[in-house]
C-alpha cells in the first residue's frame, strides 16, 4: 500500500509555510489531497485574538493575514524567502496554489467543524500535516487516528506552548524544532524527530522564527513523506513542565537584551 | 522601555497615596466621585507604611518616608489600652476590636522601628502581638474580633506579620501561635487547589483581592519560617491555576473566583490582579521561571492601565480603582487606597526583579 497524500491545514490563505508545505510535497512526489484554511475573519477568531494578544497587535495580525509581514528590520536576511527561492516557491496563496494543481480547498471557520471532519473522511490522507488554524480538538483527532504531524519551534517537552523560540532562548533551553504528533494535551504528543538550528551574529527575533519555521518544514516535508513512523526512535512527551504563553512586552525587552548580550559575547546560543 | 513606564505609574500611586492623607491624620480609605476623600482607614494605613518606606529606598523620596511616619503616628495615638485597633474607618461606628485590621498595622510599625529605630514603634507593635496571641485559642482560632463572625482563610496574612514580630521582638510564644494558626488555615486547602472560607463570606466565591491575601500569607509565611513545604508549596495548585488563568485572558484575571475556580468575568478586581501579580512573583523568587515573571508583568500592564492619568471632578491624577469596569462588584464606583498600595507594592517588586534579570544581560555593565 503506498502513501496515501497528505492534507495541510492553514490558519489563513497567504501562510507562507503552508503554500511552501504544498509545493516540497508536490516536489516530492507527495499528493496533497486537499488543504483546510481556517477564516481568520470569523467573530468567534476575532474575539479570541483580541482576548489573548490585546488589541495593540491587530496591526500586525492584519499585515500577516494579507502577506505584507516581512523581516522589515533591514538588519538581517529573510531566511523564508532565501528558502522559497533555493526551492523556487513563488507562489503565496494556497487558494492560488489549489487551483493550479487541482487539489481541493476548504474555508473553514474551525478547524474542529464537522466540514472538515468531513472533508478528512473523504480525502482519506496519510498525514494530517498541521500548519495552523488553532487548537485541534478531539473528533478531529479521532478522525485521523492520532496521524497528525506538527512542528513545534521549541524542545519538548521543555517549551510547551506559544512563542517557543523565544522561551527557549529565555529559558536556556536549546534551539530546536521538534516534530511531533498531535494528541489531546497541548504539544504533548509523541516526539518524532528533533531538528536543532544555531543562532548567529546577524539574527534578531524575527530571523530566529523565521529559521525555526524553515526547520519545521524540512521537519514536516521528511516524517509527512513516509508512510510509517518505523525508522523514527518515537520518544514519550508528557505535559510536567509549564505550558508558555505570548511575551509580555516586558519579556519581549528582556529577551531583545538577552540576544544582543549573547550575540556581542558570542556564546553559543 | 518598560521600566520607565511602569517607574511612571508607580510614582503616581505613591503621589496618590500621599495625597489621601487625611486631616485627622491616617490615609483615607477611598476617593469616590461626589463623596470625594472619605475616613481613614487604621488596617490599609498600616499597610502602606512599608510601601511608602520602599519608595523613599528606591527613589530618595523625603516627603513618602515623612507621610509614612505621620501614619505611624497617627495609628500609635488611635491604639488601644489593650493593644489592637478597631475595626473599619475612623472614628469607627461600633467599638470593635479587629484581628485583621491590627495584624496588618503591624506591617507598618515594624518597618518604622527597622527604619528609625525608635523603641515607640517597638512597643506599640509588642502590645499589639500581644494581643493578637493571647486571643488564639488552643485550635488556632480567635474567637472574636472578625469581619463577618467567622475566621477566614486570609487570617494568614495575620499569621505572617505576627512571624515577622515574633524575629523582630525576638520572642519565641509569637511564633508559635502564628504556626498554629497557619496549621489551622492551612486544613481548609482543597484537593484542587482552592481554599474554602478565602473570601469575606465563609462560603460562595470569593474576590481575588482576598484570595491573594491568603496565598500571599501562606508564601510569606513559609519564607520566613524557611521551609516551603508547610505552606508555600500548598498555594502552587492555585498559583498554577492563576497562572493559567491570567495568561488565557492577556492579564485579566475575573473579579471573583469560586472554589472550582469559576470566575465572575462581567468584572475584574484590579487590586486583586497586582496582589495576584505578587504571589507570582514570589513564587519566581523561589523556582525563578521567568514564565512566572511573564504573566506578573500581564497582570500589572493591564491594571495599571485603569489609573487616573489626570485629576478631573471623579478622580484624583493616580489613582486605582476597586474594579474595572468602576461599577464592577469590587469597591464599585470607588478609588480605595489599598488599590494605590498594591499597585506600587507590585511595581516595585517588578521594577526590582526585573533590573536583577536584565542586568546580567546588560553589555555595557558586563
Amino acid at each position: 500500500m503506498g502513501h496515501r497524500g497528505v492534507v495541510i491545514t492553514a490558519g489563513f490563505d497567504k501562510s507562507e509555510s503552508a503554500t511552501c508545505l504544498a509545493e516540497l510535497f508536490k516536489q516530492n512526489g507527495i499528493p496533497v489531497n486537499g488543504i483546510i484554511v481556517v477564516s481568520p475573519y470569523s467573530v468567534r477568531r476575532i474575539k479570541q485574538y483580541l482576548r489573548k494578544k490585546g488589541l495593540s497587535s491587530i496591526t500586525q495580525s492584519i499585515r500577516r493575514l494579507t502577506g505584507f509581514q516581512k523581516n522589515d528590520s533591514g538588519r538581517t536576511t529573510n531566511h523564508i524567502n532565501q528558502f522559497r527561492n533555493q526551492h523556487q516557491i513563488s507562489i503565496d496563496s494556497l487558494k492560488k496554489w489549489a487551483n493550479i494543481n487541482h487539489c481541493r480547498i476548504i474555508t473553514v471557520t474551525s478547524l474542529n467543524s464537522d466540514q472538515s471532519i468531513h472533508f478528512l473522511e473523504n480525502t482519506d490522507p496519510q498525514w494530517l500535516v498541521y500548519s495552523g488554524g488553532g487548537i485541534l480538538k478531539q473528533p478531529i483527532i479521532d478522525q485521523m487516528d492520532g496521524r497528525i504531524l506538527n512542528a513545534h519551534q521549541g524542545p519538548l517537552p521543555h517549551i510547551r506552548g506559544m512563542n517557543a523560540a523565544e522561551w527557549s532562548i529565555l529559558l536556556d533551553k536549546k534551539q530546536e524544532v521538534t516534530i511531533h504528533l498531535i494528541d489531546r494535551g497541548i504539544d504533548t504528543g509523541m516526539i518524532i524527530k528533533r531538528l536543532p538550528y544555531t543562532i548567529d551574529a546577524t539574527d534578531n527575533i524575527e530571523s530566529i522564527r523565521e529559521k525555526a519555521i524553515i526547520n519545521g518544514i524540512k521537519g514536516l516535508i521528511e516524517v509527512g513523506s513516509k508512510e510509517s513512523l518505523e525508522r523514527y526512535d518515537i520518544q514519550e512527551n508528557h505535559s510536567d513542565h509549564r505550558q508558555c504563553y505570548i511575551l509580555s512586552n516586558a519579556m519581549r525587552e528582556l529577551l531583545n537584551a538577552k540576544l544582543e548580550y549573547l550575540k556581542a559575547r558570542s556564546v553559543d546560543v | 522601555m518598560i521600566t520607565k513606564k511602569f517607574e511612571k505609574h508607580l510614582q503616581l500611586s505613591i503621589d496618590w497615596m500621599i495625597k489621601s492623607k487625611h486631616p485627622s491624620g491616617g490615609s483615607s480609605a477611598y476617593h469616590a466621585p461626589l463623596l470625594g476623600w472619605i475616613k481613614p482607614y487604621p488596617e490599609t494605613t498600616g499597610y502602606i507604611i512599608p510601601t511608602l518606606i520602599d519608595y523613599h529606598h528606591y527613589a530618595e523620596d523625603p516627603l513618602a518616608f515623612r507621610t509614612a511616619v505621620d501614619f505611624g503616628e497617627w495609628l500609635l495615638s488611635i491604639q488601644s489600652s489593650e493593644g489592637y485597633w478597631l475595626a473599619g474607618q475612623h472614628p469607627p461606628k461600633k467599638q470593635e476590636a479587629s484581628v485583621f485590621n491590627t495584624g496588618q498595622i503591624l506591617f507598618g510599625l515594624i518597618s518604622l522601628y527597622k527604619e528609625t529605630n525608635d523603641s515607640k514603634w517597638l512597643t506599640s507593635l509588642d502590645k499589639a502581638t500581644e494581643w493578637l496571641c493571647s486571643s488564639i485559642d488552643k485550635n488556632g482560632y480567635w474567637k472574636e474580633g472578625h469581619y463577618r463572625g467567622f475566621n477566614p482563610t486570609y487570617y494568614s496574612r495575620v499569621a505572617w506579620p505576627i512571624l515577622l514580630a515574633s524575629t523582630v521582638l525576638n520572642i519565641d510564644i509569637y511564633r508559635e501561635k502564628a504556626i498554629l494558626v497557619l496549621d489551622t488555615l492551612i486544613k481548609k486547602r482543597n484537593s484542587n487547589g482552592s481554599f474554602s472560607s478565602w473570601g469575606f463570606d465563609e462560603h460562595g466565591s470569593a474576590f481575588t483581592h482576598t484570595i491573594a491575601y491568603t496565598l500571599r500569607g501562606f508564601i510569606e509565611s513559609s519564607i520566613l519560617i524557611n521551609d516551603w513545604n508547610s505552606y508555600g508549596a500548598k498555594t502552587e495548585g492555585a498559583l498554577q491555576k492563576f497562572y493559567t488563568l491570567s495568561e488565557l485572558n492577556n492579564g485579566r484575571l475575573a473579579g471573583e473566583y469560586d472554589e472550582q475556580f469559576s470566575g465572575k468575568n462581567y468584572y475584574s478586581c484590579i487590586t486583586g490582579n497586582f496582589q495576584i501579580a505578587l504571589c507570582l512573583m514570589k513564587w519566581y523568587e523561589k523556582n525563578n521561571d521567568l514564565r512566572l515573571m511573564n504573566t506578573a508583568s500581564k497582570l500589572i500592564e493591564y491594571s495599571v492601565k485603569c489609573q487616573t492619568s489626570k485629576d478631573s471632578i471623579l478622580s484624583h491624577k493616580g489613582a486605582i480603582p476597586g474594579s474595572k469596569p468602576l461599577w464592577g462588584r469590587y469597591m464599585t464606583l470607588r478609588y480605595p487606597n489599598w488599590s494605590a498600595k498594591f499597585c506600587a507594592d507590585a511595581l516595585l517588586l517588578f521594577l526590582k526583579l526585573y533590573k536583577k534579570e536584565s542586568g546580567q544581560w546588560d553589555i555595557a555593565e558586563s
